[in-house]
């Protein structure tokens, strides 16, 4: 058990009230869901692992935040630079994403799931890229 | 016990390369061909119908593309983007030679002039229909002895063929300042599907197409994300 599950239960059985009890086991419960202690945080694997978590919910600026954290702590985890790409990918920062999944793959080559992220995103980039908008009228002064 | 070790890890082996791997999907946008700045006023005038009516099927003949498609394109257009659009379908071609027309700069002015538009919209269309019938082979198990046989069967359907070319004219200069090109086919099982339903079944598909060219729309693709 860890320290905040312990805190959590000595709150609990101090206080004793149900509204604490209940808002203690979601506390517990989501915690342990994550595996994540307090000093777990300072490990790449503990902020992938929240940041995923909140990429499942569709949370992409804390699940970025929590990639970004990843990468500080690891710069050269594979997995937490690739995220980071899927991250910055889904904010419209297609250039770093590029950058992300690049470093991704110099740091493991041989992985295919960075290697179809990669694919896919090169696919998609090309594309958006190519569909530069013909501006029409930019110097033309809308009809009054 | 060897052989056993190694058939234990050929079985985990695929478990642990997808273990704390999932599927993400992610909405990415699509730009617009066109960036025109909101409030710019578009005419959309006629388009002229490749296909003459004499020469087109007796189907396709029966509906009025060109006004159910000036209908269904400012209606659209009016609904999903922020341009202000003019329906000129009532304005006439000079010719229904694209190319002369392509050129025809003066024309375009003037239906822009006439209209208030900063750009005007036309193009052509191809519409058709085609009722067809073949033979296809199919397997049938016989409810007499339980085996299978192979019988030709008699298969009817009704294609519908859309090509539309968009091309936009500046009003200013009449002169032509983009072109795009879609196309779209339909085929639904028995003949005589109803010309019209097929017409929107054509539209419809190919709206996001149409609308691509004046608004950002959106795709969606997957990523895997490590967990």
């Amino acid at each position: 058990m860890t320290t905040i599950q312990h805190a959590a239960m000595l709150r609990i059985g101090l206080a004793g009230s149900t509204a604490r009890l209940l808002a203690a086991v979601t506390l517990v419960a989501a915690l342990s869901g994550c595996g994540t202690t307090g000093s777990d945080l300072k490990t790449a694997e503990a902020q992938i692992r929240i940041g995923s978590k909140a990429a499942r919910e569709g949370l992409w600026r804390e699940a970025t935040f929590r990639y970004k954290r990843a990468v500080q702590i690891e710069p050269n985890n594979a997995m937490a630079l690739s995220n980071l790409g899927v991250a910055y990918e889904s904010s419209g920062e297609f250039e770093m994403a590029r950058e992300a999944y690049l470093k991704a793959l110099q740091v493991d080559r041989a992985n295919p799931y960075i290697q179809k992220n990669y694919s896919r995103f090169s696919e998609f980039y090309a594309k958006f890229k190519k569909r530069e908008p013909k501006v029409l009228g930019a110097e033309k002064e809308t009809t009054p | 016990m060897r052989r056993a070790l190694f058939a234990a890890v050929a079985i985990l082996a695929p478990v642990t390369l997808f273990a704390g791997v999932f599927e993400a999907t992610l909405t990415l946008p699509v730009r617009p061909r066109f960036a025109l700045s909101e409030g710019t006023h578009v005419a959309i005038a006629p388009f002229v119908i490749v296909v003459a009516a004499e020469d087109r099927t007796d189907r396709a003949s029966k509906v009025d593309v060109q006004m159910e498609f000036s209908r269904y394109l400012k209606k659209k257009l009016d609904k999903e983007t922020k341009l202000e659009i003019f329906d000129a379908s009532s304005e006439k071609l000079p010719t229904s030679d694209t190319k002369e027309l392509a050129a025809n700069r003066d024309f375009w002015k003037s239906v822009a002039a006439r209209s208030g538009a900063d750009y005007v919209l036309s193009g052509s269309i191809d519409f058709d229909v085609e009722d067809k019938a073949g033979y296809k082979t199919e397997e049938y198990t016989s409810p007499v002895d339980g085996r299978t046989y192979y019988r030709q069967v008699l298969v009817e359907s009704t294609g519908f063929v859309f090509d539309i070319v968009f091309v936009v004219f500046d009003g200013d200069t009449g002169e032509k300042v983009a072109e795009e090109n879609f196309r779209d086919f339909k085929q639904f099982d028995g003949r005589n599907y109803d010309e019209l339903m097929g017409l929107f079944e054509n539209l419809r598909s190919m709206e996001k197409q149409i609308l691509s060219m004046f608004i950002s729309q959106e795709t969606t693709s997957t990523r895997y994300l490590f967990d």
